[in-house]
C-alpha cells in the first residue's frame, strides 16, 4: 500500500468533539479523527492551487484530481492519527481484552491482560469460578495499545478539561440569560499522533506530501479561543505500509480460526438502507466481499456501539449522527477450509478488505478491518502503561537534524577531535614499536622509503578532499609502497628483512584489520569513543568515524615516524 | 410476539440512469397505485452539502433545480456523482436511494394497516427563516452564517424580530421495533414522514 505517514505533535489542546458527554459541553475523541485531517488537507489544496470557494470543486473536467484525491474512498483513504509510542503508532485496544477488576496499570509493573477471544468458553468460566484466581472481567480503560508478542503497552491519551462560560458578543462578559457554564474536555497538547494517507499511485502521493510541508497547522474546534495548534512532521514513506506488521497471508495462513479486528468505528448499511452496529449485518458484508459464507464462533462477539458524527464545513451543518461499530470490536469467525481451492481468491478479498476497508465514510479513516492480528495462542498479555518520560529522553536524544550550517561546524569539531585523538596514539605506538636490528639498515633505504611514504601520504590527503565515490581505491594509493618493497635491490631486501621492517610495513598498511580500530578499542583515552561498534566521535548528533582513509593516512604517518625515530636513534649511536 | 412491520422491499437501480427522472418515477409510480401515497419531500446529502426538495405536479423541484431559488446561497446541486443518500418521503411511505462499492442501491417503506412506530420530532437547523414565492423557506441561525432552505412554507415567522421563528421547524420521523430472540425490543428501520411546524 503506497501512503503517506506523518506525526502531528501538538502545540494547544485539541478538540475533536466527539457525541459524548454533557450537550452543554463538548469532549473530544481521544484520537484526531480522519475526516479532521482530511478537512485541513483540502483547504491547504483548494489554496496552494487557488480554486474558489464557488468553484465546483467536484466537477471532474475541470478538477480531474480533486475527486480522487479527497471525495473517493477507492483510490485514497485518510485513516485516524492514533497516538505515537514508542516511535510506533498506537492501535485501539481489542475489546475482547479483560483485566481483573480492581487492577489499575502501572508504568512499571506488569499486569495480566485475559483475551477472552482466545480462551474457550469452558476456560473463561474456570477462570470466574476458581477459588484462587477469582477472576472478575472489566474492560479496559486504556483506548490505545502496543503489541509485541505476549507484552503490551498501554496508552491513556492525555486530557486537558477547561471550564468556559457563554459571552454576551456586545459586552463580552456573560450576563444574567445569557452566561452558561460549559466545559471542553480536550486531547492535551505535548502528545505526538500519527496520521496515514492511503493512496494508490506516487503522483497522489507526492501531492499528498507537498501538502503537508508546512508544519504548522490548527484542527478542530474553538481555534480562536486556543485550541488546535499541531505541529506536522512529515515521516519518510518510501515503502510498504501495513497497519499491522505481518504481512496477511502468514496471519491467515497460520491460524485456525478467522478473527476480525475493527481498527476504526465502522458504519454499515443492512439492507434496508439501515444504518446499523449490528454484527450479524457485519458478518453479511464480510461473507459477501470475502465470497466465504462466514458463522460466528460460540461466543465470538466482543462489540460495542457508539454514535459517530461530525461536522461538515463545506456543508455549513453537522453531519447526520448514525450507530456505528467501535473501534476495538473483535469478531471470531469458525475455522475456514484453507486447502480449498478457493483460499487464493480468499486471501486475495481478505487483502482488499484490509486495503479498502468496509462500510460507509472509508475516506475519512472509518471501516479499517485487520484480519487475525494477535497470534491465537496469546491468551494471556503481560501489560503496562507506556511511560511518557522514557519517550521524552528518547526524543530528546533523536532531536531533529541541525541545520546544514551547523552540521558543518559539528562534523569540523567531531573531525578535529578524531584527528587530535590520533594524532596521541602515534606518539604512544611510535614510542611502543622497536626494530629487531635497526643498525642492519642503511640511512639510504631509510630515506627511500620515507620519500615513497610521504609520497603516498599526500596522495591520500589529496584524495580525501573528494566525494567518497570519486576516490582512487586504497590498493591503487600503496601501489607505490608495494612496488618498492618488491623491487628492491637482492642487498636492500636482506636490509629489510632483517630489520623486519617489511614485515612491519606490511601490517601497518592492512586497513581491513588496523592496527587503529585495535589501540583506538584499547587506550584509556578513546575506548569510550565507540558507537555502533566502531570508534566515532559525535557531537551534537553529528558523527565523524575512522573510515579507511584516514586509516591509510595514520598509518602512513606512523610508518614515516617510526622511520624518522630509527634514523634519529642510528645518528645518535 | 409479533408487531405490525412495514413493507420493506428493495428497489432495482439501473446501471445507467438519471438521478431526478429514477425519483419522479418512483413518485409517480406510488402515486399511481394508490392516489392517497404520495411523496411530497425530498432531502439528500451529497459529498457537497445538503439538498432539500419537493414535488410538485410529479416534478421534483431542488432549490438549484430547474431554476437557482437562492442565487446568494451556493446551495448544491443534486447529481450522481455526488450523491451520498437520498430519501423521498411522504405520509405512507419512503423510498431511499445510497451510494454503495458496487454502485446504487434502493429500497421503498410503505406502512400497512395497523403498523406500530415510535414517532420521533428531530429539530431543523434554523432560529430565522424568510419565505421564498417558489414553496420553500430559507433558514438561519441567529448571527451564524450557515442556512438550508427547506420545501415548506407552513412557518409562522415573526416579522418585527427579524424573521424569528414562532415554532421551530421539525423533521417528522417514524421508528418501527422489531425484538430479538432473547426478547429484547430494537429500532430496526426508521425513515422521514414529514416537516411540521407545529407547536408541540
Amino acid at each position: 500500500m503506497k501512503a503517506v505517514t506523518f506525526l502531528l505533535h501538538t502545540q494547544q489542546p485539541i478538540l475533536a468533539t466527539s457525541l459524548q458527554g454533557d450537550p452543554n459541553s463538548d469532549v473530544s475523541h481521544p484520537y484526531i479523527p480522519g475526516s479532521m485531517i482530511r478537512g485541513f488537507l483540502i483547504g491547504r489544496y483548494l489554496q496552494k492551487n487557488r480554486i474558489k470557494v464557488n468553484d465546483d470543486t467536484l466537477d471532474i473536467q475541470q478538477l480531474p484530481n480533486v475527486k480522487r484525491l479527497f471525495f473517493d474512498a477507492k483510490t485514497t483513504r485518510y485513516l485516524n492519527a492514533y497516538p505515537l509510542i514508542d516511535n510506533k503508532r498506537t492501535l485501539p485496544t481489542p475489546r475482547s481484552w479483560y483485566k481483573d477488576k480492581g487492577v489499575t496499570f502501572s508504568e512499571d509493573k506488569e499486569k495480566t491482560i485475559y483475551d477472552f477471544s482466545k480462551i474457550p468458553l469452558e476456560e473463561q468460566k474456570e477462570l470466574t469460578n476458581d477459588y484462587e484466581e477469582n477472576l472478575s472481567p472489566k474492560l479496559l480503560e486504556e483506548n490505545f495499545c502496543l503489541v509485541d508478542e505476549d507484552e503490551v503497552l498501554l496508552y491513556k491519551v492525555k486530557r486537558r478539561i477547561n471550564i468556559h462560560n457563554k459571552r454576551d458578543r456586545k459586552r463580552g462578559k456573560g450576563i444574567e440569560g445569557s452566561g452558561a457554564v460549559f466545559s471542553y474536555d480536550a486531547i492535551d497538547a505535548g502528545q505526538t499522533f500519527q496520521g496515514v494517507v492511503l493512496c494508490e499511485t506516487e503522483e497522489d502521493q507526492s501531492i499528498i506530501e507537498s501538502l503537508l510541508q508546512h508544519k504548522d497547522v490548527w484542527l478542530g474546534g474553538s481555534q480562536s479561543a486556543g485550541y488546535g495548534h499541531a505541529e506536522i512532521q512529515l515521516l519518510n514513506n518510501n515503502h510498504e505500509y501495513y497497519e499491522v506488521e505481518s504481512a496477511s497471508r502468514e496471519r491467515i495462513e497460520n491460524q485456525a480460526n478467522l478473527t476480525v479486528t475493527l481498527l476504526s468505528d465502522t458504519i454499515i448499511y443492512n439492507e434496508c438502507g439501515q444504518i446499523v452496529s449490528n454484527p450479524e449485518t457485519l458478518r453479511q458484508i464480510l461473507s459477501d466481499a470475502l465470497n466465504q459464507e462466514l458463522k460466528f464462533q460460540e461466543n465470538g462477539i466482543y462489540a460495542s456501539s457508539i454514535i459517530v458524527g461530525g461536522f461538515n464545513r463545506k456543508w455549513g451543518l453537522p453531519l447526520p449522527q448514525t450507530p456505528a461499530l467501535a473501534a476495538g470490536s473483535v469478531f471470531v469467525f469458525e475455522n475456514i477450509d484453507i486447502s480449498s481451492d478457493k483460499f487464493h481468491e480468499f486471501l486475495d478479498n481478505a487483502k482488499k478488505i484490509e486495503k479498502q476497508g468496509i462500510g460507509e465514510r472509508r475516506v475519512d479513516g472509518f471501516g479499517r478491518v485487520i484480519f487475525n492480528w494477535l497470534n491465537e495462542e496469546t491468551e494471556e498479555y503481560k501489560a503496562k502503561l507506556f511511560n511518557p518520560e522514557f519517550q521524552t529522553t528518547q526524543q530528546a536524544q533523536n532531536k531533529e537534524p541541525l541545520k546544514s550550517e551547523s552540521s558543518k561546524i559539528a562534523v569540523g569539531i567531531a573531525n578535529r577531535i578524531v584527528r587530535k585523538k590520533l594524532d596521541d596514539l602515534i606518539i604512544q605506538q611510535v614510542s611502543k614499536i622497536s626494530l629487531t636490528n635497526p643498525e642492519e639498515i642503511s640511512n639510504s633505504q631509510l630515506s627511500r622509503l620515507m620519500l615513497v611514504a610521504r609520497q603516498v601520504l599526500y596522495e591520500v590527503e589529496f584524495e580525501q578532499t573528494k566525494y567518497e565515490n570519486e576516490r582512487r581505491s586504497i590498493t591503487e594509493l600503496v601501489e607505490p609502497i608495494n612496488n618498492l618493497l618488491h623491487n628492491l635491490p637482492s642487498n636492500a631486501l636482506k636490509q629489510f628483512e632483517r630489520s623486519k621492517l617489511t614485515e612491519n610495513i606490511k601490517q601497518c598498511l592492512n586497513v581491513e584489520d588496523s592496527w587503529l580500530q585495535n589501540v583506538w578499542r584499547s587506550n584509556p583515552e578513546t575506548k569510550h569513543l565507540i558507537a555502533d561498534d566502531q570508534p566515532k566521535v559525535i557531537i551534537a548528533g553529528e558523527d565523524k568515524d575512522i573510515d579507511t582513509y584516514i586509516t591509510l593516512e595514520y598509518s602512513l604517518r606512523l610508518i614515516i615516524a617510526v622511520v624518522k625515530k630509527i634514523m634519529k636513534e642510528k645518528n645518535n649511536d | 410476539m409479533t408487531i405490525p412491520k412495514p413493507k420493506c422491499n428493495p428497489l432495482e437501480v439501473p446501471c445507467d440512469f438519471n438521478l431526478k427522472t429514477w425519483l419522479e418515477e418512483q413518485a409517480q409510480q406510488l402515486e399511481k397505485e394508490s392516489s392517497d401515497n404520495q411523496l411530497n419531500y425530498l432531502l439528500a446529502h451529497a459529498d457537497d452539502g445538503v439538498i432539500w426538495g419537493k414535488f410538485q405536479n410529479g416534478e421534483l423541484i431542488t432549490t438549484t433545480e430547474p431554476v437557482k431559488l437562492f442565487p446568494e446561497c451556493d446551495f448544491p446541486t443534486l447529481r450522481k456523482e455526488t450523491l451520498q443518500q437520498c430519501r423521498i418521503f411522504g405520509h405512507k411511505s419512503e423510498v431511499m436511494i445510497w451510494k454503495t462499492d458496487g454502485g446504487f442501491k434502493a429500497r421503498l417503506i410503505e406502512d400497512e394497516e395497523k403498523t406500530e412506530f415510535i414517532p420521533e420530532l428531530q429539530i431543523l437547523w434554523g432560529t430565522h427563516g424568510e419565505h421564498h414565492p417558489n414553496g420553500f423557506t430559507l433558514l438561519w441561525d441567529g448571527s451564524q452564517g450557515l442556512q438550508h432552505a427547506v420545501p415548506f412554507t407552513d412557518i409562522e415567522l415573526e416579522e418585527k424580530e427579524n424573521g424569528k421563528l414562532k415554532n421551530k421547524v421539525r423533521l417528522i420521523v417514524r421508528h418501527y421495533i422489531d425484538y430479538d430472540d432473547s426478547g429484547v425490543a430494537r429500532i430496526y428501520l426508521s425513515r422521514l414522514v414529514d416537516l411540521t411546524n407545529k407547536e408541540i
